[in-house]
């Protein structure tokens, strides 16, 4: 019954660009609300640019560049998986949806293991370890923690979203002639790999 | 307009059960912009009935020095919640959920908002966010007793349930992002033809800008409530000294959204008096670019003024001047409005009936809150009345004798288009008396003590100011009772007032041109506009 | 109303794969500049490369590159509210 309302709701309101505008005002509000944390980064960076140093010196590069490379290759993937659809490749496009859903989730996979090690040496918000730090290094793994767990919160949610891309596709509600709610997500997606490149040196390359 | 015996409201327009659905669920699963405005006002109108409790207790408390009827804890909790209450669940949402989701497609000529499924969830989220802030009264360590500012350190120490009333703070952030989303998207795609930009409602204008300040600023608003959950939760230690963190840096995060959420709460409130001047006046508005500029000026600067709550904080000499100069330069375009609906009375040919008293009422009240906010802007007198009653007595005068009189205005000149029937004039002029008086005797002595020294937030204070208070307080009962006659004659007008006709007003814009109440569809063809939004002869 | 027609230019997989390429290459260019012993120089150049890097996908992958002026436009809005509030946040913090 509630479908039906909701799909009736839907029929009458069709609109491309207006879809897509309103993908992209999210988007905004995701900006200032990732702003917001860059932006205690950026005073806290500027409170303590040694301990900031010295922090970023005990994540592991190897680790962040492979999920750097990860990401990219996945925002890779899903713009494929757009044009290939585009094209009437259906085939071709669920196989690249289901390839990127598997890269946010090898991504995940990377984070659990960085995390696990942090947490496994004692190293997590107020912790004893960790209080007995320097003040800069408190923040700095506060920080962490905090912006690529909420970073890392937006990858699961993408995934849940490819999930229900797939299944579209699958069924046809996403269609090359009705492929917006795919194109939406891959903006969502971009977004989130931008982040992401953000994050990277911040955290894993401060010299 | 012919007499009618019909009694019932059922059968009228949008009322009508719409699909298969009938009863409670047609409007809680609704998805039409006219019910989903009738659902947030009912909404709005029973917080609004919550937070003005809680504020006749605390004036209740302060009818004497010394204890009076609470603990100073409980009064804490008071105004908190009066504040968590009366800011995020009725003047943030206010005009734009109700007034603006039932008028914004009529006013361009559209059928709905461009997400309905969209600005249900709104709404959804709305009442999830209510409820949860009210649970926050009951639950875990009692009810907020911070401040609806949530300043950091106490924030993260209290035993009370701060958590709860933040994150329910955070859901009504949200909710507010998902209309701002959903207007911004409206205007651009669904005027009707011949809709120009500069041909809209200056009312619609005030939407667009509010929806935008709601998308731009809210974010940060929700990233700092989630950063406190975290450091209660998690002692993360952002805004802790002990730890490496600063707790002004809070503060920061916290205006530069609340500064430019003043602005959401009053741009559409000049919105609407925009709208009533003309018709009141049966002129042309006096200066639509420079009301359509200014409105889009204060939206934009806005931004940058929000150091001027915290000019007793210890922020840098240069960032105080900066913020100063600022505020002085955001109060110019309020002025040039003022000027211009004034403008646009003189020579005309005016009838106070209730939405043109309610609108003359705001434009006084609003220009004291205004010069108010000036002596506030200014550093020195700052230090003065920071942290005492002048301050809330000119966010009461602003907010309230602002935004609400012009809400109130509003209800009252679209009460007619919105249930087909209009109100009794008679009864509404006097709940506008009792309103008006009270709410001066009430707030007007808050300057003066203010000005004397008496701090805000306090359940107690010296003798010296025992008369000021008790005066407050018979003030408090006084717009109470303008309150209570205001919404009986609105409640009872809805079954028993005479048939409305489509334009009882004789208003130009779109909305008078379809019936009263508007049919599901609103328009049944999609007129093409030819002409400016405030054609008189 | 467009009811769900893809109305742009479609882009080919080649340029997907091409700005892909070059992500990557800039990825790795700013691990090698903060590996070598760059001090501040190397941040701000890594930032810049990541500001790069954040225009590819914006442009290619997220086709601001055929969207119409309000997509492009408007996107500096959020981008120049948070430059006002970090730049004002700093006239507080490094004046103290």
């Amino acid at each position: 019954m509630i479908e039906n309302i909701l799909n009736k709701a839907a029929e009458k309101h069709g609109d491309y660009t207006g879809s897509k505008m309103g993908m992209w005002i999210f988007l905004y509000t995701e900006m200032l609300l990732f702003g917001g944390m860059f932006l205690v980064y950026a005073v806290y960076r500027f409170h303590y640019p040694q301990e900031f140093h010295l922090a970023s010196e005990e994540l592991d590069i190897t680790i962040g560049s492979i999920n750097t490379l990860i990401l990219l290759t996945s925002s890779l993937t899903m713009a494929l998986s757009i044009a290939a659809l585009q094209k009437g490749k259906k085939q071709l496009s669920l196989v690249l949806q289901v390839v990127t859903m598997l890269l946010g989730a090898a991504f995940l996979a990377n984070k659990y293991v960085e995390w696990g090690a942090k947490i496994h040496h004692g190293i997590y918000p107020n912790s004893e370890t960790l209080l007995s730090q320097s003040k800069g290094s408190i923040i700095f793994f506060g920080l962490y923690f905090v912006m690529t767990g909420i970073h890392g919160l937006h990858v699961l949610i993408g995934m849940g979203v490819f999930l229900f891309m797939i299944v579209f596709t699958v069924r046809g509600s996403v269609s090359p002639v009705n492929i917006v709610k795919l194109e939406n997500s891959g903006l969502y997606w971009h977004f989130v790999d931008i982040v992401w490149v953000y994050l990277f040196p911040l955290f894993y390359l401060i010299t | 307009m012919p007499a009618d015996s019909r009694n019932i409201d059922s059968d009228r327009g949008f009322w009508k059960y719409e699909g298969g659905q009938t009863g409670l669920l047609s409007w809680i699963f609704t998805t039409d912009h006219k019910r989903i405005g009738i659902l947030y006002l009912t909404s709005l109108a029973i917080f609004f009935a919550a937070g003005a409790t809680f504020g006749l207790l605390m004036r209740l408390e302060l009818i004497a020095p010394g204890r009076t009827i609470v603990s100073a804890q409980t009064y804490n909790s008071f105004f908190t919640l009066h504040g968590v209450i009366m800011i995020f669940l009725f003047i943030i949402p206010g005009i734009p959920v109700s007034l603006g989701n039932f008028l914004l497609p009529l006013q361009i000529g559209a059928r709905d908002v461009a997400f309905p499924r969209i600005n249900l969830l709104s709404w959804w989220l709305y009442i999830a966010g209510g409820i949860l802030a009210l649970l926050s009264l009951f639950t875990g360590g009692g009810p907020p007793d911070t401040g609806w500012t949530f300043y950091a350190p106490y924030s993260i120490r209290t035993g009370t349930n701060v958590t709860l009333a933040v994150f329910a703070a955070f859901v009504l952030g949200f909710s507010s992002i998902l209309t701002g989303m959903n207007f911004v998207t409206t205007i651009h795609r669904l005027r009707a033809p011949g809709m120009s930009w500069f041909r809209m409602p200056l009312f619609v204008w005030t939407l667009y800008a509010t929806a935008w300040v709601q998308v731009l600023a809210t974010p940060i608003l929700g990233i700092t409530l989630l950063l406190i959950i975290l450091e209660r939760l998690f002692g993360v230690g952002f805004f802790d000294p002990s730890k490496g963190g600063d707790p002004v840096l809070y503060q920061h995060l916290f205006w530069i959204y609340s500064h430019p959420a003043v602005y959401i709460m009053i741009v559409p409130a000049m919105g609407v008096v925009t709208e009533i001047i003309p018709v009141f006046a049966r002129r042309t508005i006096f200066g639509y670019k420079a009301i359509l500029l200014s409105s889009v000026g204060i939206a934009a600067v806005g931004f940058f003024v929000w150091g001027h709550h915290m000019f007793t904080s210890g922020i840098s000499d240069a960032s105080k001047v900066i913020f100063s100069l600022l505020t002085f330069l955001v109060a110019i375009p309020s002025g040039i409005k003022v000027f211009n609906w004034v403008a646009s009375l003189y020579k005309g040919s005016i009838r106070v009936d209730t939405p043109l008293l309610f609108t003359l009422s705001f434009i006084f009240l609003f220009c004291i809150g205004g010069f108010t906010g000036l002596i506030n802007g200014t550093m020195a007198t700052n230090i003065h009345i920071h942290g005492t009653h002048f301050i809330v007595a000119h966010f009461h005068y602003v907010m309230f004798g602002g935004t609400a009189f012009a809400f109130f205005a509003g209800l009252h000149y679209w009460f007619p288009k919105i249930f087909g029937r209009m109100y009794s004039e008679k009864r509404a002029k006097v709940a506008w008396f009792f309103l008006f008086i009270g709410f001066n005797v009430l707030y007007f002595p808050m300057f003066i003590l203010g000005w004397q020294g008496m701090p805000r937030r306090y359940y107690d204070y010296l003798p010296e100011f025992r008369n000021l208070n008790l005066l407050s307080t018979i003030g408090s009962w006084i717009l109470a009772l303008g309150l209570i006659l205001l919404f009986t004659n609105l409640i009872r007008s809805i079954k028993r007032g005479e048939i409305a006709g489509s334009n009882p007003w004789k208003g130009t814009t779109l909305e008078w041109t379809v019936p009263s109440p508007p049919p599901v569809e609103n328009f049944e063809e999609i007129p093409v506009v030819t002409h400016g939004p405030y054609t008189y002869e | 109303m467009e009811h769900g027609k893809t109305v742009h230019t479609i882009s080919g997989f080649r340029t997907y794969i091409v700005t892909w390429i070059a992500l990557v290459i800039l990825a790795a260019a700013s691990i090698l500049v903060t590996s070598l012993d760059t001090g501040a120089a190397g941040m701000v150049i890594a930032l810049v490369i990541a500001s790069v890097k954040a225009a590819l996908i914006l442009y290619f992958f997220m086709h601001l590159r055929y969207e119409k002026w309000f997509f492009r436009l408007a996107f500096l809005l959020p981008i120049v509210a948070f430059a006002f509030f970090i730049s004002f946040t700093f006239l507080d913090i490094l004046y103290r």
